[in-house]
């Protein structure tokens, strides 16, 4: 997957921002809207009248239509053919919604007149083109003369029956507040004449018959209206039945006024204009789950809709969004927002001087997972927008130290001594593979790595070798891109010891590091070697009750796993359903991207609503998936927990309790001493380390403030050198604080036989500067 | 200026080194660019200062992540 690189150098550029945004269609016109050639926002007018707020309706239309009064009476209302809600009942009634909230009071509309200009514009003709364009002019402070051919504005606006004579007078006296000029048009004037005589621009009404001997047969640009004479415009173009509907009338009129404001101010009269007029719009909205329902009939035909008949119908409207990211990522939803917002926070996240870094805690609460870019109609990827907004925090050292300091610290105790392990098989010179179970396999299970390891020996190769260190994904889902190289390099370094093997990753968030940054390396996932070999005999098969795969997110686009993995089932005979969200929509267990590290109770909320997705046990072949869904109290198994089951779990493989941090630390500090000693027949200097008694609920507490019993023991051994702890006259515990790193530990105690027995345990990152006041 | 944590005397704490009861007093207490000086219960002898729990996960994590977002 190509990461673009949207920060350069520090700064995500407006240009990029743009091409980012863009990709996020949530913002984009309804069908109504964009159907609309004034582009009404229809929406928002049809959700204020279903809440029966015709004020605020009104406004709405006052916002985008000229002369609302008229035009909301005789519009052809287009947006009615483009309405999603046409094939669920029948269109929303928007010609008759908008003639019931223009029949209302209007309420006041407080306009901001522009300042004005020293140009004067005339408009040949009296009909709606002419009279919008004039209005459109006045509106934005340029003089306007109108020149009329018959007595009365208005022209052919009379004739019609759906308008009162009343209606025309009041809607058209806005002309005459704005200052219009009114004049007869007399024979001697000719279009060069006027712009002779003072006019910047002349606009020609072809909807006023007499302004076609003006034109002399030639027919405007439809973009942009102008006629070969320069300065000269024209629009409300008959079509070949000789008529011209109200509303390509008024579009005219206001596409040319914009036209004839830039040929004034010595602008492209072109440029960013595509979307004026209709246009297809790129919202897309699922209807899957659209229930039919009727179009309203207003119970007097001949009266049309009462208020609430209209407000009822209206309420009919889908309200089209996208938000199709939003229906299956609950991180998403959390922040109140969709990704082309996101993207804008991130952006003055990553530009501002001053103040406060918002939305640090949302970039870094993202799991990576790659689903939203999955379902994304526009492709958009929120996972690289804050993988980079990630590193572009690192690089400027703005990155919070909590976010990801205890996954890091993890990866550094993986790629050190006590977990680290290259060898090749017992009296085998060369590796022609290389086993590599990851880290947290190893903290979750190391009898299976060592089940696993003795199975590849034995039954796929003999010159397999064992790779004991971490992928480096912690570092890049950190965005320390300077602790990702380092490690990259150390994998690297181990590959070519081992003799450049074929690796056979356990993990799929391995693979993926493994493809992305060393692509070089030849992998191959352990479930699809397995696949090819013979099952143990020992396996657990035909699991009594069905249960779903959980697809780990990192395996999206390998299909070849997920395909393996579902073979294995079969072999098995596990009764085996599918998850909703499953293969290329799956959905992360909370752990991706280091979303619990940087955000525990986003990553809770996340792992809930996979949880929640089905009321069946769970299969995984992700470590760190069975060890989240198996902490969120979910029957989980691990499929190694089905190929080489402990004797006493083969009735219940999935409810093998979840490993704790602690607990995990051990269990790879014990698989290195385990397997050199059973495999290698090596003996590792055994340590000497107090035993610590923790009861299952203070070990939850520690689990949550991420304390390590390697913590608490230091903090103790610094206590016992220093003297420098105290103790309760209560309750006679001693209490001790030791600050190894950036962290301050505070660990309460009382010595037991061979240890200490732990009561309590917290942490903070401030420091006490000691000194007595 | 002193922040107030709101923490009240307690006589439950001795330092067992100077095996004294600790008493309110004022401490700085530093993180990232942001300076404070609190009043927290110290040993009236050699100083050392006791953080409560729920200080430091109430208060104190509140500063903590103000200061790192700055």
């Amino acid at each position: 997957m190509a990461e673009p690189p949207l920060f350069h150098g520090g700064e995500m550029d407006q240009q990029t921002l743009r091409q980012v945004e863009k990709q996020c269609i949530q913002e984009e016109a309804p069908a109504c809207r964009s159907a609309c050639p004034l582009h009404v926002d229809v929406r928002t007018f049809v959700q204020k009248a279903g809440q029966g707020k015709w004020n605020d309706a009104w406004k709405i239309l006052d916002k985008t239509l000229p002369f609302p009064g008229i035009l909301g009476r005789i519009c052809h209302h287009p947006c009615e053919d483009a309405c999603l809600r046409k094939d669920f009942g029948g269109s929303i009634a928007m010609g008759a919604l908008e003639k019931m909230c223009v029949n209302q009071p209007k309420p006041r509309i407080r306009t901001i007149p522009m300042p004005k200009k020293d140009y004067s514009m005339a408009v040949m003709g009296e009909n709606l083109s002419s009279l919008v364009a004039a209005l459109e002019l006045l509106r934005k402070g340029y003089g306007v003369t109108v020149f009329t051919f018959r007595d009365r504005l208005g022209g052919s606006l009379w004739d019609m029956r759906a308008l009162s004579g009343e209606i025309i007078e009041k809607e058209l006296g806005v002309l005459d507040n704005l200052g219009l000029k009114v004049e007869k048009k007399q024979d001697s004037l000719d279009i060069s004449g006027l712009l002779e005589n003072g006019f910047s621009a002349v606009y020609i009404g072809l909807d006023t018959r007499d302004c076609e001997a003006l034109v002399l047969n030639e027919a405007p640009d439809l973009k942009t209206f102008t006629l070969s004479q320069r300065g000269v415009f024209a629009g409300g173009i008959p079509d070949e039945t000789g008529r011209v509907l109200p509303l390509h009338q008024a579009f005219q009129g206001r596409a040319a006024a914009l036209s004839m404001e830039r040929f004034v101010q010595g602008v492209s009269l072109a440029e960013g204009r595509q979307d004026e007029g209709p246009y297809p719009t790129r919202l897309f909205t699922n209807t899957a789950d659209i229930a039919p329902l009727p179009r309203v009939v207003p119970a007097n035909a001949k009266e049309g809709y009462t208020i609430d008949e209209a407000r009822k119908e209206a309420l009919r409207c889908i309200n089209c969004q996208c938000l199709e990211c939003l229906k299956v990522c609950p991180y998403l939803v959390h922040y109140n927002g969709y990704p082309k917002k996101y993207a804008r926070e991130i952006y003055n996240n990553a530009t501002i001087v001053m103040g406060n870094h918002t939305a640090n805690a949302m970039l870094n609460s993202c799991s990576l997972c790659g689903l939203c870019q999955e379902i994304c109609p526009g492709d958009f990827s929120m996972a690289d927008l804050c993988l980079d907004a990630r590193r572009d925090l690192v690089q400027r050292k703005k990155m919070p130290p909590s976010a990801h300091e205890f996954a890091l610290q993890d990866m550094a105790f993986s790629n050190s001594d006590q977990f680290m392990l290259l060898r090749h098989a017992p009296d085998r010179e060369k590796s022609r593979f290389a086993f590599f179970p990851g880290c947290q396999l190893a903290g979750s299970n190391p009898e299976h790595v060592i089940q696993t390891y003795l199975f590849l020996m034995n039954n796929w190769e003999k010159d397999t070798g064992l790779m004991l260190q971490c992928c480096a994904a912690p570092a890049h889902w950190s965005g320390n891109e300077e602790k990702n190289r380092e490690a990259i390099l150390l994998l690297e370094e181990s590959w070519q010891k081992m003799g450049r093997p074929h690796m056979i990753l356990a993990c799929s968030s391995c693979m993926d590091m493994f493809k992305r940054y060393l692509p070089q390396i030849t992998v191959s996932s352990l479930w699809e070697i397995m696949d090819q070999c013979q099952l143990p005999d020992t396996a657990c098969k035909k699991a009594g009750h069905p249960m779903v795969i959980h697809d780990p997110c990192t395996t999206r686009h390998e299909s070849g796993i997920q395909d393996a993995v579902r073979s294995i089932a079969l072999k098995l005979e596990l009764p085996i359903k599918e998850l909703e969200l499953s293969r290329e929509k799956t959905q992360c267990c909370g752990f991706g991207g280091l979303m619990e590290n940087a955000n525990p109770a986003m990553a809770r909320k996340q792992l809930e609503q996979r949880v929640n997705e089905s009321q069946l046990d769970f299969l995984t072949y992700c470590a760190m998936c069975r060890e989240s869904l198996r902490g969120a109290g979910k029957s989980t198994a691990h499929l190694l927990d089905y190929i080489f089951p402990r004797e006493t779990d083969r009735d219940a493989p999935g409810a093998r309790e979840k490993v704790g941090l602690s607990h995990s630390r051990d269990n790879r500090v014990r698989l290195k001493e385990t397997i050199l000693e059973e495999i290698w027949k090596e003996t590792l200097k055994t340590r000497s380390e107090p035993t610590l008694f923790i009861s299952p609920d203070v070990q939850e507490k520690l689990d949550q403030r991420r304390i390590l019993h390697q913590d608490i023991r230091a903090t103790i051994a610094h206590a016992n050198q220093s003297g420098r702890q105290m103790q309760s006259t209560v309750t006679g515990h001693f209490l001790a604080c030791h600050r190894p790193f950036m962290v301050t530990f505070w660990v309460e105690y009382t010595p037991a036989d061979t240890g200490y027995t732990i009561h309590n345990s917290y942490c903070h990152r401030m420091q006490i500067m000691g000194e007595k006041s | 200026m002193i922040t107030n944590l709101g923490i009240e005397e307690n006589k439950e704490w001795k330092c067992l080194a100077c095996d004294e009861l600790l008493k309110l007093d004022k401490v700085r207490i530093d993180y990232m660019n942001g300076s404070f000086t609190v009043m927290l219960p110290c040993c009236p002898m050699c100083g050392m200062a006791l953080v409560p729990e729920e200080i430091a996960l109430g208060k104190m994590l509140e500063v903590e992540k103000l200061l790192e977002d700055k």
